[in-house]
């Protein structure tokens, strides 16, 4: 496989869209399961408020 | 009445008109302001009444004091001076709609008490008139014990008279307790102030009966809302009143309300009457039928499957157009860019993910805009008051429909709705099966199948098998979800249920900007949501599938035992480096997973592929197949699913046993890292975000798995 413009760009997609996707559903996720739910979080709920 | 400025508060139901009565009162005096801490509301403003300044408070609206909501705690702290800073007020102005008084009147008998002054402002005269419905405000006055004022907030001179009666006001303090709690409850009543409110809490002093008659029905106290010491006590003292309720003959959760709507009925019942049924029961008289206990469920199924009938059938011309769109364009891209590796990740991975996708933005369209004229011409309300016969009987809460029926949108919002529901199980319940509703992101999914497998047979004229088969997946998702309630409600009892009561505004024409703007803006958010998703998957995806590169070996006569099972003759050199690709290779492995359920490996990686968001499913598709198409050659995802036979047993991939078990797995699998995201959040914790993943997936393998095994031996 020669190594031209083509293919330069597309595996330059590739890492971009890898990078999004580890955001989008990796880390998002995890950042938005951390904050803190609102009123009426049950038993299980360490409320501060 | 004194010349000293006052204090005064308007509490009432929402939608009410209080608002419109404190601007009319305060003009442009007022400020708005944030209560400390919290996002709820403040409305402070001045009036000049009889020649004094007086101050205006506008409290959120309440529908009762029990203050399990934000609002409500708020109106209720306000009205008891508990709040910070803030004094007791001197009068409380209770706005009620006349249209709807006994209902209204429950916040009423509540406030009165609080022993504070009271006047009761019978607002909406003008839409009680146009219903036909008369009140005689002294009469009403009478039975309450409480001044009454009827009038019109959008009327300049009722508002006069409103300011002259409450100048004219000698601010006394209605009887306590008037709606008469029969002697068990007062017993029970004492018991709690005296043994545990008084002496351990600190609950002001106006507010303590209505403390007690909360405990006694809920049976607990929330500990975030006031300070107490010796929780102990406190809940043996709550059980030993619940007892004498008991005791009593009474239910001690429902004692107190059917006495206070007895007490109302009583007072409404020679006060007010309908004199014209004519305009009055429009409203009324279609709900005697779309609510009856017989007709309404037919009905709401009819709307239903006309709805998705319409889906079905109307964007069919929508859906073509796109197609074309898609399809021309990536002949476009294959022609005009050089050949080479972006050429092909842009037609087979990019245009063809997303085209697979964007393909379904008719339905979603049609979709939402049923769902937004549903809502806005009053029906949706109706529809979950028909949904909640069932669900009471399951022993759902009547809480959890509206949160259920958003999750045909999407299950994350209907997921946030559920923070309405007080009792902490209801609420888990109820979030552990809304994913099972359909939402829109299963559309694409549902569409593809039934489009390419389900015969458009026609049926009673209008409809089709393809209508009807979408309609009852939706009914299939709304099934599992009440089943599986059932099921959770006896593993974790809840308890008896609380009364609900549940508003059902006036039918209208939606409002059509509304309706528009809001489609429009759920078009844009699939567009782009999914949008960016699935390009990204279909990219990485690309990659997969095209590498690494493997030329297919030439074929001879000697050695044509030795490759017959690696590769057949019919196969052409692009299926065949998809076969051996990475995606090929890892869809190989998980094939004996799944192939029970009766998907091939290409499926299989679509099923992967969805866990990140259903819909991605679909676009996993078009490009896989898109890769394995022979260049040159377009045909629609349809047709390719249809034509794709398995080379090893020379049979198609799909039957409609593979349709329908593909369906039910999507119908019922837990395919949506959002959604585990949000119940994470909502519930501080894995373990139901972890249990509802497992049971859901579970769940629908078993479920696929039997729907094939059955539908491939019929
Ligand atoms: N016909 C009629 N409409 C009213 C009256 N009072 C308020 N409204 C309307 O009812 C709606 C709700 O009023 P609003 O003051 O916002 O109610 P709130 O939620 O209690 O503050 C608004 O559209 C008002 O214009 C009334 O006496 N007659």
């Amino acid at each position: 496989m020669e190594f031209d413009f083509q293919t330069g760009v597309a595996f330059g997609m590739l890492a971009i869209v890898l990078v999004y996707l580890t955001n989008r559903f990796v880390l998002t996720p995890i950042r938005r399961s951390k904050t803190s739910p609102d009123h009426n979080c049950g038993p299980d709920c360490k409320c501060e408020h | 009445m004194s010349k000293e400025p006052l204090t005064i508060a308007l509490v009432g139901n929402p939608n009410t008109g209080k608002s419109t009565i404190f601007n009319a009162l305060t003009g442009l005096r007022q400020k708005i302001a944030n209560y400390p801490g919290i996002t709820v509301e403040q409305k402070v403003g001045t009036s000049i009444i009889g020649g004094v300044l007086h101050k205006i408070i506008d409290l959120p609206g309440a529908y009762s004091l029990n203050y399990k909501k934000l609002d409500e705690r708020i109106a209720y702290e306000t009205l008891i001076g508990s709040y910070e800073h803030e004094e007791i007020p001197d009068l409380a102005l209770v706005v009620v709609d006349s249209s709807n008084l006994d209902r209204n009147l429950y916040l009423a008998t509540q406030v009165m008490d609080l022993g504070i002054p009271v006047m009761l402002i019978l607002n909406m005269s003008d839409v009680a008139k146009g219903k036909g419905i008369s009140i005689n405000p002294d009469l009403i006055s009478n039975s309450l014990g409480v001044p009454v004022v009827a009038i019109s907030a959008k009327n300049k001179s009722d508002i006069d008279q409103l300011k002259q009666k409450i100048s004219e006001s000698d601010l006394e303090v209605p009887e306590p307790l008037k709606w008469g709690p029969d002697d068990s409850l007062k017993e029970a009543m004492n018991l709690l102030i005296n043994e545990w409110i008084k002496p351990y809490t600190n609950i002001p002093e106006s507010a303590r009966s209505i403390e007690a008659l909360r405990l006694i029905s809920e049976g607990e106290f929330n500990n975030a809302f006031y300070q107490f010491e010796k929780e102990e006590k406190g809940k043996s003292t709550i059980k030993k009143a619940r007892e004498l309720v008991e005791k009593g003959g009474g239910n001690p959760m429902a004692t107190e309300v059917l006495s206070r709507y007895n007490f109302i009925g009583e007072c409404t019942s020679n006060a007010s009457s309908i004199t014209s049924q004519t305009k009055a029961s429009l409203t009324d008289r279609i709900d005697a039928v779309v609510t009856h206990k017989v007709a309404g469920p037919v009905i709401f199924t009819l709307v239903l499957l006309f709805m998705f009938q319409a889906i079905f059938s109307w964007a069919t011309p929508f859906m073509d157009m796109i197609d074309l769109l898609f399809v021309e364009g990536g002949n476009w891209v294959a022609n005009t860019l050089p050949e080479g590796m972006l050429n092909d990740l842009l037609v087979d991975g990019v245009i063809a993910g997303l085209g697979g996708v964007v393909i379904f933005l008719p339905q979603i369209l049609f979709l939402f805009f049923f769902i937004y004229v549903l809502e806005g011409t009053g029906y949706m309300a109706r529809a979950a008051f028909v949904m909640d016969g069932f669900m009471t009987k399951v022993g759902l809460h009547g809480r959890s429909v509206v949160p259920l029926m958003s999750g045909f949108a999407c299950a994350i919002p209907g997921i946030m709705a559920t923070r309405t529901i007080e009792n902490w199980r209801d609420r888990i319940i109820t979030i552990m099966v809304l994913p099972f509703m359909a939402c829109s992101a299963r559309l694409p999914v549902y569409a593809l199948m039934i489009a390419a497998f389900i015969p458009s047979t026609t049926i009673l004229g209008i409809f089709t098998l393809q209508g009807i088969t979408f309609f009852g997946l939706y009914i299939f998702g709304i099934v599992m979800a009440v089943l599986a309630a059932f099921v959770m409600k006896r593993i974790f009892p809840t308890g008896q249920q609380t009364p609900f009561i549940m508003e059902l505004p006036a039918y209208k024409m939606p409002k059509w900007s509304v309706v528009f703007q809001n489609t429009a803006e759920r078009g844009k958010v699939f567009i782009t949501e999914a949008g960016k998703i699935i390009v990204a998957i279909s990219i990485v995806l690309w990659f997969l599938a095209s590498f690494p590169k493997t030329e297919m070996p030439v074929l001879t006569q000697t050695d044509n035992t030795e490759y017959n099972s690696s590769f057949d003759v019919t196969e052409n050199p692009e299926s065949y480096q998809l076969r051996h690709s990475f995606a090929g290779q890892f869809g190989k492995i998980i094939e004996p997973v799944i192939e029970p359920l009766g998907f091939d490996w290409k499926i299989g990686i679509g099923l992967i592929t969805s866990f990140a968001a259903r819909e991605v499913m679909v676009g996993t598709l078009n490009t896989i197949y898109s890769i394995e198409e022979e260049d040159g050659e377009s045909s629609t995802l349809k047709e390719k699913l249809i034509n794709d036979v398995n080379p090893e047993t020379g049979q198609p991939v799909y039957s409609i046993a593979t349709a329908i078990s593909l369906m039910i797995f999507f119908a019922l699998a837990m395919q949506c890292m959002s959604t585990i995201a949000i119940v994470k959040r909502e519930t501080n914790s894995w373990k139901w975000p972890t249990a509802m993943f497992v049971y859901m997936t579970a769940l629908a393998y078993l479920s696929s798995f039997i729907a094939f095994q059955i539908g491939s031996n019929l």
